[in-house]
């Protein structure tokens, strides 16, 4: 086995795979993206200079290619449902929740759904900082933005977050 | 939650609460995959990679006469022209450079990528020896042929480590069939001779396919071991019934078993190289043979349809002559063909194999320039 890849896979494997999984809430296109990752990796291990750390280098690699999949989805999605108001059905979940989710608590679960309703740069931020518990400053540079994009971004997706939490059970309030 | 007015402390405290999510896949799978692919992706790069490199490699040439002709002419008039000038002349020497850094490209590339998929007697360190399972795939079409490297410790025989391995192999984690332990004790009678006592409870004799496998299997779990038969007892009474061949008490284990190995792929995105048992006559048909898919058994040519060769022998030593040297490139490819050809030699009888006219002087870790030794196992896999 490539030294490299056995290293990098021991150290940040599971980082990386719940850092993608939580992009795409979906087992097997995380595992797709992780793969997209590693083959990206190896062939440009050689030109990778040190500059940053190598976690800091393995996500900004694992950004990218959760950004490209996502930009090629909504091409995909563009192209297919030209006249289908998207925004109205994000929230019915096309992925069944997965275990780990179903044993938590409601509120976990209603987070967990809400979470697709953050812009990618949002969910990015908040899977680094609470999920990954990673500072500012190594959240900043995983993405390679400044300290102060990452803090306005939390901020933002926190408010968004909560926005919407409220909403959902105000109406399951109601219901009840 | 009572309280539909949230803080930001309750989100950020069940952002935090999210639970960890594991990746299930097996490391080796995916690894597997990762090299299935960037080997895949290889022949598309090098078509779209080269003009991004004629321009590159024609920078540096230009960078290069440039610092050359600064150092040499001190009065320098217009040296850009004369740079471009020069640079457009030497065309040859242009094409040169684009080959080489084709070349430096592809490499970069490969030396991350070309592993040996086999054991070979330079792989082991002290102490340490090869165990070859033969494991059924999930249709039973193939017995596939792995091996496991490890330590044998003082206090303990090849035989009680190979028993011990034996229950520690994961063949559905690989895409086989979950075939060990077998159902019986394999143990010493002397040093060329073994008995396989099956429980009496047993399920070889229940269909001629369950027959055939145990009895590949013995074979290629123990014909590198310098053993020559193997009694079969069902318990204590000598023979075990099949029901296809009625009572076998013996098997011979033949070292030279004129297969040919082909590539088999599994679900889940292992490769092998695996012995198509068809017993071919010469070494000849076999390296024929392995140009061309075998359907009926889901097994894949293992040599490139347009690679020809020819074959000598010289004793123990078997020299593949390739007729055209471009045709070989230092890709996984040419490593499984290469892997393929010397398999197929040892179940021939050769214990080298010399491949000429390749075009290229070492291949992954190996050297080409001198005769290789045959491997020692086939299909290496790590096991915790």
């Amino acid at each position: 086995m490539n030294s490299v890849f056995d290293r990098l896979y021991e150290k940040y494997h599971h980082d990386v795979f719940q850092f993608l999984y939580y992009l795409v809430k979906n087992r097997e296109q995380a595992e797709d993206l992780v793969q997209e990752v590693y083959i990206r990796v190896l062939k440009a291990y050689d030109r990778f200079e040190g500059k940053s750390s190598e976690k800091t280098w393995l996500f900004s690699i694992a950004r990218n290619v959760a950004i490209d999949h996502f930009r090629k989805q909504n091409a995909w999605k563009d192209r297919i449902f030209q006249r289908f108001d998207w925004k109205q059905h994000q929230l019915t979940d096309r992925e069944p929740l997965p275990e780990e989710i179903t044993l938590q608590k409601e509120e976990i679960q209603l987070l967990y759904r809400c979470l697709d309703l953050c812009t990618l740069d949002q969910k990015m931020v908040l899977i680094l900082r609470y999920i990954q518990s990673l500072s500012i400053s190594e959240t900043a540079q995983m993405l390679g933005w400044s300290e102060s994009k990452v803090k306005t971004t939390q901020h933002r997706a926190l408010k968004a977050l909560k926005k919407k939490m409220e909403t959902l059970l105000t109406k399951a309030g109601e219901k009840a | 939650m009572n309280n539909k007015n949230l803080h930001d402390e309750e989100i950020e405290r069940l952002l935090k609460a999210m639970p960890k999510i594991k990746d299930i896949q097996k490391k080796e799978v995916l690894y597997r995959k990762v090299m299935q692919s960037i080997t895949h992706e290889e022949k598309k790069k090098r078509i779209f990679v080269t003009p991004k490199l004629v321009v590159a490699c024609a920078l540096i040439l230009i960078a290069i006469i440039s610092l050359s002709f600064l150092k040499n002419n001190e009065i320098s008039i217009n040296p850009y022209n004369q740079m471009k000038e020069e640079a457009n002349y030497d065309n040859s020497a242009n094409n040169e450079l684009e080959k080489n850094s084709d070349q430096m490209e592809n490499q970069i590339l490969l030396t991350s990528v070309l592993e040996k998929m086999s054991v070979y007697k330079d792989d082991l360190l002290e102490n340490e020896r090869v165990f070859v399972y033969g494991i059924p795939d999930q249709q039973f079409q193939n017995v596939i042929p792995i091996t496991i490297v490890s330590k044998v410790s003082q206090d303990q025989s090849w035989l009680d480590r190979y028993n011990q391995i034996m229950k520690l192999l994961q063949e559905e984690e690989w895409g086989l069939f979950d075939y060990y332990p077998y159902e019986g004790n394999v143990s010493k009678i002397d040093n060329s001779t073994l008995k396989f006592a099956a429980k009496k409870t047993h399920s070889y004799g229940n269909s001629s396919i369950q027959e055939t496998t145990l009895i590949i299997s013995l074979m290629e779990n123990f014909r590198g071991q310098g053993i020559k038969r193997i009694e079969l007892f069902t318990e204590n009474n000598p023979g075990i019934d099949f029901s296809h061949t009625g009572t076998i008490d013996q098997i011979e284990i033949h070292n030279i078993n004129k297969n040919g190995y082909f590539l088999y792929y599994t679900d889940n995105g292992y490769q092998f190289l695996v012995p198509y048992r068809n017993m071919f006559n010469t070494i000849e048909e076999a390296l024929t043979a392995m140009k061309s898919d075998i359907e009926t058994h889901n097994l894949y040519s293992s040599i490139p349809k347009h690679v020809s060769f020819s074959q000598k022998d010289s004793g123990n030593l078997l020299t593949i002559q390739f007729t055209d040297p471009s045709l070989i490139e230092e890709n996984s490819e040419s490593m499984k063909m290469i892997e393929a050809i010397l398999l197929t030699a040892k179940d021939f009888g050769y214990h080298q194999v010399q491949f000429t006219n390749t075009g290229l002087t070492t291949l992954g870790e190996f050297n080409l320039s001198q005769p290789i030794d045959v491997p020692i196992g086939p299909n290496r896999i790590k096991i915790d």
